[in-house]
C-alpha cells in the first residue's frame, strides 16, 4: 500500500505499516504519530497524481567507471 | 586601531580583511571583542553551544605573528567565524545538537573546516542548530534552541539557527551553516542577514552530518553579499572526498561584485511564490514587490514567469528528505529512539514509514520540476521570490508539524540543486525582517552575486543591526 492510500486508516492498519517498517512502536506512540502520519499522507497524495506529466526516466544510472 | 568592542564586532569581513592586512587591526584585539561580546550577549540568544576561547586566542596569536612577518593569506585571515554544530571539528565536540551524539569528538574536520583553517580562520565555537537539521526548535534537544536577536521570543528559523542568530548579532563575522530545505536561507531570511546556497555539488559535503544526501548544501551565512562570496571563494571546489562535488572551475566571485544590473532579466514566479492565503503573509509580499520595483528602477526587466508544477516540490523535497535522513538513522531510530528529541523523532519516522513507491515518485516529479526551472532559466538570468511565506514566529508554542505542513519558497531550490541566496528585503510594521531570495542558473553564482550586490547596495537593509 502507498502512503498516498492511506487516508483514515485505522491504528490497526497503522501498526502494520510500521511493522513493515521494521518499527515496533507503544499504543502511545502510535496515537501520537497517526494523525502526524495522516495530514503528511494528503501532501504525499500528491505524488501519486495520474496527471503527472512523467515521461522521462527518474531515477537514472551513470556508470562512470575508471578505465585505467 | 582604536575602536569599541561593538565597532570591531559589526564590522564586515570585507571591511576588516584590509585592516588586517595593513596591520591596522589585530586578530587578537578582534577576537578578543568577539569572546568579550559572546559573553556579553549570547546569554540571551543561547547561539554557541561549545565555545572555544583559548582555542581561538591562540589561533588569533598565530594569525598576528604571520600577518606581522609577512604572511598574510588572504581575506578570511584573522577572520573570526563560527560554525554550525554538524560540521566535523578534529578533536572538538560536534553533536549535532543530539543526545544520540552527546559527546562525539570527530578526529578529522570537514572539507570545509580545513579549507577555512587553511584561509587563516579563526573559530570562536559551534552554532546551535535543529537537532540533526530537522524537526524545529525543539526544548527536548541536547542543547536549548537559539533566539532571534531581533526578537528574543521568537525562533531565529532553522535549522541553521545558531548561525543566522550568531551573525546577526554581532557574535561572528560569518558563520557556516547547511540547507537541505532552507536551512540556510530561512534563518538567513529571519534573521536579516545574507544566505547562500551555492549549486549542489559546488561545495564540498564532506565531514558534514548528513541528512539528505541528495539534497544537502553546505554554504556561508554572513552580514553583507561581499562576505558571502569571500567565504563561498574559500570554501567551493571539487573534492575529492567527496563525489557529488563537481569538477567545476571555481570563478573570482570578487569580480562579480559589480553594482549594476541594467539590462538583466528578472523572472518572477508569481504563482505559488506570490499568492495570497493563511500560510503566508501579505506584508512579506508587499516588501518584495517593493524590492522588484527597486530591481526595475536599477534598469533590470521583471517578467512573470510559469513553473507548471511547482506545488509539487514540496512533497518531493519532504519525502526524498525524510526518506534518506531514515536510512541514515535507521539503527538508532530502532534501537534508542527515546534520545532523539520530540520533533526530529516524528519527522525522521515517518521518513522510515514512506514507501518505495512514494520515493521514487518523488525522483520523478523532481526530475520533472528541474527541467521546468531549466526552461524559465533559458528566458531570464534569474528569479526573485519571498525567502519565506511568514516572518519568524513565537518560539512559546512552536509546533514542528508548521514545518511539515506549511508551503515552502526554498525546498524546491533544493530538489533541483539549483543556486539561492537569501538577502535582508525589508521589515514588517513590527520590525520583523523579511528575506528576498533570488535564485540563478547552475553554477551561475556569479550573476546571482550581481544581482543580490546591487539590490543591497540599493535597499541599504544591512544598515541596520538588532537590539541586542
Amino acid at each position: 500500500m502507498s502512503m498516498a492510500e492511506s487516508e483514515s486508516i485505522s491504528i490497526e492498519q497503522f501498526k502494520a505499516i510500521s511493522q513493515r517498517a521494521g518499527l515496533e512502536f507503544t499504543s502511545a506512540e502510535m496515537e501520537h504519530l497517526l494523525p502526524l502520519y495522516q495530514q503528511f499522507a494528503e501532501q504525499l497524495g500528491m505524488l501519486h497524481d495520474p496527471a503527472l506529466p512523467l515521461g522521462l526516466p527518474a531515477v537514472t544510472f551513470e556508470a562512470k567507471w575508471d578505465s585505467k | 586601531m582604536t575602536a569599541t568592542s561593538s565597532e570591531l564586532c559589526y564590522l564586515t569581513i570585507s571591511q576588516a580583511a584590509p585592516l588586517l592586512r595593513e596591520r591596522q587591526l589585530s586578530p587578537v584585539e578582534l577576537t578578543e571583542a568577539f569572546l568579550r561580546r559572546i559573553t556579553a550577549v549570547d546569554g540571551q540568544l543561547r547561539a554557541f553551544v561549545t565555545l572555544l576561547p583559548e582555542r581561538a586566542m591562540e589561533q588569533a596569536r598565530q594569525a598576528e605573528n604571520e600577518i606581522q612577518s609577512g604572511g598574510y593569506r588572504g581575506p578570511l585571515h584573522g577572520i573570526p567565524i563560527g560554525l554550525k554544530d554538524l560540521y566535523d571539528t578534529s578533536g572538538i565536540l560536534t553533536t549535532a545538537m543530539s543526545r544520540v551524539t552527546p559527546d562525539r569528538i570527530p578526529d578529522q574536520d570537514a572539507t570545509t573546516v580545513a579549507k577555512l583553517d587553511q584561509a587563516g580562520t579563526i573559530l570562536l565555537g559551534k552554532l546551535a542548530m535543529h537537532e540533526f537539521a530537522l524537526g524545529g526548535a525543539d526544548p527536548t534537544s541536547l542543547f536549548p534552541p537559539a533566539r532571534n536577536p531581533w526578537d528574543l521570543e521568537r525562533i531565529p528559523g532553522g535549522s541553521s539557527s545558531g548561525s543566522g542568530a550568531a551573525v546577526a548579532a554581532g557574535l561572528c563575522m560569518g558563520a557556516l551553516g547547511s540547507d537541505t530545505g532552507g536551512s540556510i536561507r530561512g534563518p538567513a531570511s529571519f534573521c536579516s542577514i545574507v544566505g547562500f546556497k551555492a549549486t549542489y555539488g559546488r561545495v564540498s559535503n564532506f565531514g558534514v552530518v548528513p541528512l539528505s544526501w541528495s539534497q544537502d548544501h553546505c554554504g556561508p551565512m554572513t552580514w553583507t553579499v561581499e562576505d558571502s562570496a569571500l567565504i563561498l571563494q574559500g570554501i567551493a571546489g571539487h573534492d575529492p572526498k567527496d563525489p557529488t562535488t563537481a569538477d567545476v572551475p571555481v570563478p573570482d566571485y570578487s569580480q562579480s561584485l559589480v553594482d549594476d544590473i541594467k539590462g538583466m532579466k528578472i523572472g518572477v514566479p508569481r504563482r505559488y511564490f506570490f499568492q495570497s492565503g493563511p500560510d503566508v503573509e501579505p506584508e512579506t509580499l508587499a516588501a518584495i514587490e517593493e524590492a522588484l520595483k527597486v530591481m526595475t528602477s536599477l534598469g533590470a526587466e521583471v517578467h512573470d514567469v510559469e513553473i507548471p508544477h511547482i506545488e509539487y516540490a514540496r512533497p518531493a523535497n519532504q519525502v526524498i528528505m525524510m526518506g534518506e535522513a531514515f536510512a541514515f538513522h535507521e539503527h538508532n531510530l530502532k534501537t534508542r529512539r527515546e534520545d532523539y528529541g520530540n520533533m526530529v523523532r516524528d519527522r525522521f519516522l515517518l521518513g522510515g514509514l514512506t514507501t518505495m513507491g512514494d520515493y521514487v515518485q518523488a525522483q520523478r516529479v523532481r526530475r520533472l520540476i528541474k527541467d521546468e526551472m531549466a526552461q524559465v532559466l533559458q528566458k531570464v538570468d534569474v528569479m526573485v521570490t519571498p525567502t519565506s511565506p511568514k516572518p519568524p514566529p513565537m518560539l512559546e508554542g512552536y509546533s514542528g508539524a508548521s514545518t511539515l505542513l506549511g508551503p515552502s519558497f526554498t525546498g524546491p531550490f533544493n530538489i533541483s540543486g539549483l543556486p539561492a541566496i537569501s538577502v535582508p528585503g525589508g521589515f514588517t510594521s513590527g520590525r520583523l525582517p523579511i528575506g528576498l531570495q533570488i535564485v540563478g542558473r547552475p553554477f551561475d553564482e556569479p550573476t546571482m552575486f550581481r544581482v543580490a550586490y546591487t539590490y543591497q547596495q540599493a535597499a541599504r537593509w544591512f544598515e541596520q543591526r538588532p537590539p541586542v
